[in-house]
């Protein structure tokens, strides 16, 4: 086969710009130190404030939350509570994403039964999927299937729109295209559908994990006898700030972690946007 | 066996229904596109040319007449033609192998990577296999498209201003290009729609004047230069001048008429 000639103007890689704008950074002591100097100013702040300035029996402090937090290590409570949080939290959101995905494709690409349905939907996404909480409790009991129920609930909604809105937002051209190919609807749909949808999926999950967290520790308020949200309820009704703090802190460590994850994970999978 | 036209367009009509009202697009059109040859369209916007290739390619109903292909009605989408737009189209998350590959993994082709890599070759972008589309110029990312369509080499190609978007010069190295992919295989036939004169004079073995909305043909041309041509040169040729002329006279009223509407 004959090659043919190479041309040059305008014609050049332009892959080679990303990645050098994060270079601009303040001279002088790094970012990461400055970071790290705040957040101890903080915490030292807090430390004394709770020495000479208010009584820590309503703000705590650093050092007691570290011996709550140790306590709970020992005793293993802190694990145990955490992974029923995060358990709950996963089984609901795999519950919840797996039908969202579901029915979002199916309504996505049967217009008829979106028109039928797509009212009623909107009324129950319309509602704060928290209330439904003492109903599920009733239904379930006070174990972890009420709250993976509630987790399922909220997730479902939100993947749900996000598929749905990516089903339809492929580019009909796109389509056309793989149709002159050749291409059966299966495989428009493995082709074409599903990886231009799958970046509105992504996106849908991304928002779903802390609304999750949300779910699963509201649940454990309501009403339970694990979990974190659990321990923020016990330790407020014992009047324990230290305890109350430190499951706070687990949360929001939790939360931090998770938030990471699917920022990579993101990233990773959307790397050609 | 006495060969008929590829491809036929028989008192061919189509009009759109927009807001409740009737747009004519094209109206009693008839043509014959012989095998191997490169027709080119040209006319005013609106008038129609893109809604041919659509017929074409199947991916509309006519409202009148018909489009014959081999000899045969064409009904629903017409798998035998490649089609090329002036959005390239590309798999935003396919990489340019990918993208390229695309057709071969629909019909499961056999030695796909070897094709692809022939291919990547072919249009110049050896290096840039693992690029996304997004991480290339505008010239690449149709050098990706044009290896699309030849891949699966279709018989027949339907071009809709594909360089519609490029500079001048990028424009002529494309065309140069096009044009020897087609000369490697005689018998690819080409259905290119522009408003650039000079783009249709300088591909075009017949170029098709349409007139303004409805479209209709206004005149037919044959382009006496011999292919293969090198279009950096043909058009300091005097064949090309009196071409050009004779088609700028048919156009240039229908252009006028659509400045005054």
């Amino acid at each position: 086969m004959k090659v043919l000639a190479r041309p040059r103007e305008l014609d050049e890689p332009v892959a080679e710009v990303r990645g050098q704008v994060a270079e601009a950074r303040p001279s002088g002591i790094s970012l990461l130190s400055q970071r790290t100097l705040l957040g101890l100013a903080l915490l030292l702040a807090w430390e004394g404030s709770g020495r000479f300035l208010v009584d820590p029996f309503w703000t705590s402090s650093p050092t007691r939350i570290l011996g709550k937090l140790a306590e709970w290590t020992a005793n293993g409570s802190l694990f145990f509570h955490l992974f029923i949080t995060v358990r709950e939290m996963l089984l609901g959101f795999v519950v919840g994403a797996v039908a969202g995905v579901c029915a979002g494709f199916l309504l996505g690409r049967n217009e008829r039964l979106a028109l039928l349905v797509e009212p009623y939907l909107m009324a129950l996404f319309a509602l704060p999927k928290v209330a439904l909480a003492p109903l599920l409790i009733l239904w379930l009991g006070i174990g972890i299937e009420s709250k993976i129920a509630l987790v399922a609930i909220i997730v479902f909604f939100l993947l749900f729109y996000n598929t749905l809105a990516g089903v339809r937002d492929v580019n009909p051209n796109l389509v056309n295209i793989v149709r002159l190919m050749g291409a059966s609807e299966r495989q428009i749909i493995a082709k074409i559908v599903i990886p231009s949808a799958g970046a509105w999926i992504l996106t849908g999950v991304r928002i779903s994990i802390p609304y999750s967290l949300i779910g699963a520790v509201i649940g454990e308020i309501i009403a339970s006898n694990k979990g974190l949200g659990y321990l923020t309820e016990f330790y407020a009704g014992m009047f324990d700030t230290d305890g109350v703090y430190a499951a706070l802190v687990l949360l929001m460590l939790l939360a931090v972690v998770l938030n990471v994850i699917c920022g990579r994970v993101e990233q990773r999978a959307l790397r050609w946007r | 066996m006495p060969a008929g036209p590829l491809i036929r367009f028989d008192r061919l009509s189509k009009t759109f229904q927009r807001e409740g009202t009737e747009v004519p697009a094209l109206r009693e059109v008839s043509l014959d596109v012989q095998e191997g040859e490169i027709l080119v369209l040209v006319g005013p916007s609106g008038c129609g040319k893109s809604t041919l290739l659509n017929l074409t390619a199947g991916f509309l109903a006519s409202s009148a007449g018909a489009v014959f292909y081999r000899g045969e009605p064409i009904q629903g989408i017409n798998t035998r033609v490649g089609y090329m737009t002036q959005e390239d189209n590309l798999l935003p998350w396919r990489r340019v192998a990918g993208n390229i590959q695309l057709p071969l993994e629909i019909q499961a082709a056999a030695d796909q990577a070897r094709r692809v890599a022939d291919y990547i070759k072919l249009v110049n972008l050896e290096g840039f296999e693992q690029h996304y589309p997004k991480e290339l110029s505008g010239g690449m990312r149709k050098r990706v498209a044009l290896a699309r369509a030849l891949i699966s080499d279709p018989e027949t190609l339907l071009m809709d201003e594909p360089f519609g978007s490029l500079d001048a010069q990028l424009k002529l190295v494309m065309q140069n290009e096009l044009l020897k992919v087609l000369d490697l295989s005689i018998r690819k036939t080409l259905v290119f729609v522009t408003h650039d004169l000079g783009e249709a004079v300088a591909l075009g073995d017949r170029v098709v004047v349409f007139t303004g909305r409805p479209g209709r043909i206004k005149a037919i041309e044959k382009v006496p230069l011999p292919r293969p041509r090198d279009v950096f040169k043909v058009r300091f040729s005097r064949e090309y001048e009196e071409v050009y002329n004779r088609l700028w006279r048919a156009l240039e009223e229908e252009v006028y008429k659509g400045e005054a509407l």
